[in-house]
């Protein structure tokens, strides 16, 4: 509630009317002054001290509708009123004092009765404007708190679908894991029994490595091949994908043209079925990270490297930040007990702020920096970009509810935004700060452990 | 027979790999140029025009480190020496956004999504060769194995 001067009208109205000690009462905290339906003909003034006026419904419970402190007017309803009867109950919060004038004791058509009209007015205006005002904020607060209830619903329901989505995920993902491995034990069997000519080696290049070598380097490699062993452009292409040395290839002399498509059949084999295993750990990988993401919101808390959460968040969102830089210096953590979930959460968010600021502002050489330690008994993590930074007027306002950067370009959906990420740095004790200027933006997260 | 190249861009190697394997089938005729990054593929389009050969279509990747593929796309139509070669964009992520810019720009011939379906894929190759090698006057007699009959039909009937 706002502190007042008191105005002229009550300093005039404390004067005149209620200061006489013998119409004061010293009120002990818990002290009831007025109670609904209470028949009331006085008019108080608290001079000292506070009270609260609350009403109770009818399941006995109790809200608040009032607090009066020093020159404020109490009673004003029951006194004024018809019936003279109180709507409220009024309690003594500290040791108070306040002082009261009888309705008897004002004349009627008298001219201090005129006099005390005309004052009493502003200060029993005064009175409702406040209560008003007490009562717009509960509005708004009880809006807010109905605002963050539905958030938690939506990220509860997010988090179940997470959840059920990785489950049958993973029952899709290892089925193919399992089975290329099985495809890839019996091709090793049947390839090595029908192999007549040394060319089972290939297959288990492909299967074991892939293609080590990057498109620019095979088409270099190309290039020599083609060269040195007189072979067509896609002869040598293929030949170059394995990886095969000139010395290997020397021991086929004249006859290597004719058996590049063995050595390429036997090479592609693999290396489709190390591709599948590849793919597939790397599926289950990000379905890892969203199962921990999903299902974690009632687990307790458990011990976890913040180094992980991290990782775990960047598999997560690698999808935005592939266009992107990322320098990570992870310094070593102390474990603290946490909802791993929370974390991921917090990463997902700041660096996925990061990526769509870097992308859509076109940012040339985008980068984000992910920094973490352990010092003076907190961990110390910082997230990074050299993106335009955050507008001035937004970053008082950046960790309220439906604040947003974004003017357009990629949404992944999982986060829901700055307030959410300080909710949980808070929840942890932790604090988070916010630098920014463009080319350079940072948020430090500081976490007791 | 001339030169006419194919050309994929996708910075994961399985996901190239893939692409590649399922156009096997139009290298025999059509040499595929694979690329991992979109500045590697500009110097091989570099060397493609000056070694006077043709550029027939291109399939790029969507997000990818160095570029956004649309991007790339439009601006490779923008370039005048260049404008005749189709262009497809392989993504697993089409955003409004992307999409409206891709039309306005008439820089896309062909959008496909990940993951893609291979007769559809070989689909969209075959129709965007046909339209190439029409339009660009080369003969097509010769490559008469790898086109698409009906785009074929359709489009001798025009001239």
């Amino acid at each position: 509630m706002m502190e007042q001067e008191e105005s002229n009208h009550t300093l005039w109205l404390r004067k005149r009317f209620f200061s006489d000690p013998n119409r004061c009462l010293d009120l002990k905290p818990g002290d009831k002054l007025l109670q609904p339906g209470q028949y009331n003909e006085r008019l108080f003034m608290v001079v000292e001290g506070l009270l609260v006026g609350s009403i109770e419904n009818e399941e006995g419970r109790r809200y608040e509708i009032f607090r009066s402190g020093s020159g404020k007017i109490v009673g004003a309803y029951s006194f004024f009123s018809d019936a003279h009867r109180s709507y409220s109950t009024v309690v003594a919060e500290e040791p108070s004092r306040v002082a009261y004038i009888e309705r008897s004791a004002l004349k009627m058509g008298t001219p201090e009765n005129q006099d005390f009209a005309e004052q009493i007015l502003p200060a029993v205006v005064d009175e409702i404007y406040l209560r008003q005002l007490q009562a717009h904020q509960l509005t708004i607060e009880r809006e807010e708190a109905r605002e963050q209830l539905a958030r938690m619903e939506k990220l509860a329901a997010l988090g179940q679908m997470a959840a059920g989505l990785a489950h049958e995920l993973n029952n899709a993902i290892g089925v193919i894991n399992n089975n290329a491995g099985w495809l890839a034990d019996r091709m090793r069997e049947y390839l090595s029994e029908k192999d007549s000519n040394g060319m089972f080696p290939f297959f288990e290049i492909g299967l074991e490595s892939g293609i080590t070598l990057s498109s620019a380097e095979v088409r270099q490699r190309s290039r020599e091949l083609e060269a040195r062993f007189q072979l067509s452009a896609n002869q040598s292409k293929n030949l170059a994908k394995t990886g095969i040395s000139n010395e290997s290839l020397e021991r086929f002399g004249r006859n290597l043209p004719q058996y590049i498509e063995r050595i390429s059949y036997y090479f592609e084999t693999g290396r489709v079925l190390n591709d599948m295993l590849h793919a597939s750990e790397h599926a289950a990988k990000v379905v890892a990270s969203v199962q921990q993401l999903g299902a974690a919101t009632r687990i307790k808390p458990q011990p976890a490297n913040l180094n992980e959460t991290i990782q775990g968040a960047l598999a997560i969102v690698k999808n935005l930040t592939k266009s992107l830089q990322l320098d990570l210096q992870f310094g070593s953590l102390p474990l603290i007990a946490v909802n791993p979930s929370d974390w991921v959460q917090v990463w997902i968010n700041l660096i996925k702020n990061a990526a769509e600021a870097l992308v859509s502002a076109r940012t040339p050489k985008g980068k984000i920096t992910i920094r973490s330690k352990y010092e003076d008994g907190q961990i110390v993590i910082k997230i990074q970009d050299n993106g335009p930074g955050i507008p001035e007027e937004l970053k008082a306002r950046i960790f309220q509810p439906n604040v947003t950067t974004k003017v357009e370009g990629l949404t992944f959906g999982l986060g829901l935004g700055l307030s959410i990420v300080q909710k949980i740095v808070e929840t942890y004790h932790g604090t988070i700060e916010l630098e920014s200027r463009p080319g350079l933006t940072v948020f430090t997260m500081k976490i007791p452990a | 027979m001339e030169k006419i190249f194919l050309l994929c861009i996708e910075d994961q190697r399985e996901v190239l790999n893939a692409v590649v394997e399922d156009l096997a089938i139009f290298e025999e005729a059509f040499p595929i140029e694979e690329c991992e990054s979109v500045a590697e593929a500009i110097t091989v389009i570099e060397d493609i025009y000056d070694a006077g050969l043709h550029l027939a279509v291109v399939i790029s990747d969507h997000v990818m480190p160095d570029k956004n593929g649309i991007d790339f796309l439009v601006e490779l139509h923008q370039d005048e020496r260049f404008r005749a070669t189709k262009k497809m964009l392989l993504t697993g992520l089409a955003t409004h956004a992307d999409t409206i810019n891709a039309i306005n720009n008439a820089a896309i011939d062909r959008y496909i999504a990940k993951p893609w379906d291979k007769e559809m894929l070989q689909g969209y190759v075959r129709k965007l060769l046909t339209e190439y090698i029409l339009e660009s006057g080369i003969d097509y007699q010769p490559y008469l194995k790898w086109l698409d009959q009906d785009t074929l039909y359709q489009k001798l009937r025009k001239y």
